[in-house]
């Protein structure tokens, strides 16, 4: 195939292709974002009571474990077709990096800090907000990655449920054996998780140095 | 256990697992040159039409039946078959025409066997072996309460409204000139939101108010069963999709009896009974290898005697 027609190809399908990448972008971030507000709770809660830890941590292990696509095929007698089975679907295989990364960071604050704060009259609240959280935020920032980039992922098979995004590309040029449709969705959707990946990277390393 | 003892423990294991892996897919080279590998699309009627020329073969000849069922989708099956990957599938004619060999609809049914008979002989050495019978044509679908409703008998009517609606298409018919692009060329709009569905997704999502309109596929039984409106095709966009067998020229000529054979099938079903062979499949969830097998019985063609 030559330069020029890969180029008009994808200039003909760019309206398309813009559409299709805002979708994906919607999916992922929706989830993440979903995937944040309950997973960090969760994780800062595992990290204060024993009982529950072992039971969260196996509880979202099991669902990453899940095939991705088992998952989404099991929501749908539920939920329909459609962007709301996709990003509970996403959500819970964003969950797993949070929730540890969380838990893990936490953890890893050395006690004679914990000890500090308690001496210098924080309470428990204070203590949590304003020294463990910022000091474990390059570890968590770095379960958001993860999560974010493993959504991408994952978002490529609403697809087959009528979720939109860049999978609708892949599957299409799948069944029509068409490998630069095929392209035109994987490309961009490999792109965006790099994209992502090395944005929030970023992030974390200004965290890193901050809190170092 | 001791750390070395695991690894190696799980090293076996995973030995084990590729040998065994490796193993079933080795084929006796003794069956090798007599076996027919039957390929089919991935919905339910390809299903049995695959089922119904395997159990054939199976039955009549003395060749062995290989299946790769389920495959992709036309193009995977056809690029398969011009590979020489697999012997052959049951394909229609206006596919053939349209997004096989990107040709002009041709509507007259007779005239598109022909011609799609002749191009695949010159260009794929493949050779259309007679028709099943029926007319497998795409069909944008209404529910049937909307249809009346609004007074929708062709696609046509929808035209007011479509911009409105959301149509939940295959990923196929979204790209292919015979589906959605070329419909809005030839009727000169489109629909609001079109999302890509898998095949057997359409129908659930259609009866649960997710769309508007599907492209549903004419012998679908579903589409009486769940109170659809099949719109007409005014402009006559659609060409005629008649099934029939596709069959390398290099296996007929090795195996000439398939063509006795598979010519059993030939004009052997019409529309309303593909559509209740569907509809045991889809709705009674029955397996599409035992409804073969049943109508296969019921047509003379297998005994009704319990096979090895």
């Amino acid at each position: 195939m030559s330069e020029k027609t890969v180029i008009e190809f994808v200039l003909q399908r760019f309206p398309d292709l813009l559409t299709k990448l805002g979708e994906h972008l919607i999916l992922t971030g929706i989830s993440t974002g979903i995937a944040i507000l309950i997973g960090l709770p969760l994780g800062i809660w595992i990290t204060r009571n024993i009982h529950i830890r072992g039971l969260i941590l196996n509880f979202a292990g099991i669902v990453q474990t899940v095939p991705s696509l088992a998952l989404l095929a099991f929501l749908l007698p539920f939920m329909g077709i459609g962007v709301a089975p996709a990003v509970v679907a996403l959500t819970l295989y964003a969950l797993l990096p949070i929730i540890r990364n969380t838990s893990t960071g936490l953890d890893g604050i050395s006690p004679e800090i914990i000890e500090a704060a308690h001496g210098m009259g924080f309470t428990d609240r204070q203590r949590l907000w304003m020294v463990e959280i910022p000091l474990a935020l390059p570890v968590i920032v770095a379960g958001i990655r993860t999560a974010a980039v493993i959504g991408v992922g994952i978002a490529t098979l609403s697809a087959f449920i009528g979720a939109g995004g860049l999978g609708d590309f892949i599957v299409r040029g799948l069944a029509l054996n068409n490998t630069s449709l095929i392209l035109l969705g994987a490309v961009p959707a490999a792109i965006l998780a790099l994209g992502l990946d090395f944005l929030i990277g970023i992030v974390e390393k200004k965290l890193r140095r901050g809190a170092g | 256990m001791k750390p070395l003892h695991k690894i190696i423990l799980a090293l076996c294991v995973c030995v084990g697992l590729l040998g065994a892996a490796f193993y079933g897919c080795g084929e006796d080279p003794k069956t090798a040159a007599s076996t027919v590998r039957v390929a089919t699309k991935n919905f339910t009627e390809q299903l049995i039409l695959g089922e119904l020329m395997a159990q054939l073969i199976e039955a009549k000849t003395d060749l062995h039946v290989k299946r790769q069922f389920n495959l992709g989708g036309t193009m995977i099956c056809h690029g398969a078959l011009v590979n020489g990957e697999i012997d052959l599938y049951p394909e229609y004619t206006g596919t053939g025409l349209t997004a096989v060999l990107h040709q002009e609809v041709i509507a007259q049914p007779d005239s598109a066997y022909r011609v799609v008979a002749r191009a695949y002989e010159t260009q794929f050495n493949s050779e259309w072996l007679q028709p099943f019978g029926f007319n497998n044509t795409y069909a944008i679908t209404a529910r049937e309460q909307d249809a009346k409703s609004k007074g929708w008998k062709t696609i046509e009517d929808l035209r007011g409204t479509a911009s409105g609606l959301q149509a939940g298409f295959t990923a196929e018919f979204s790209e292919r000139q015979d589906g959605y692009p070329g419909l809005r060329k030839a009727y000169g709009f489109g629909f609001g939101t079109v999302r890509d569905l898998d095949p057997g997704l359409m129908y659930g999502a259609i009866v649960q108010n997710e769309v508007d309109v599907i492209c549903a596929f004419a012998t679908d039984g579903r589409i009486a069963a769940y109170n659809l409106k099949p719109l007409e095709d005014n402009r006559g966009f659609f060409p005629p999709y008649y099934a029939a067998p596709v069959v390398r020229r290099e296996v007929l000529q090795a195996h000439p009896e398939l063509r006795r054979t598979l010519g059993l099938l030939s004009g052997i079903l019409d529309d309303a009974t593909m559509q209740k062979l569907n509809y045991r499949v889809d709705e009674e969830k029955r397996a599409p290898a035992d409804v073969a097998r049943k109508f296969l019985e019921s047509k003379g063609l297998l005994e009704s005697a319990k096979e090895g």
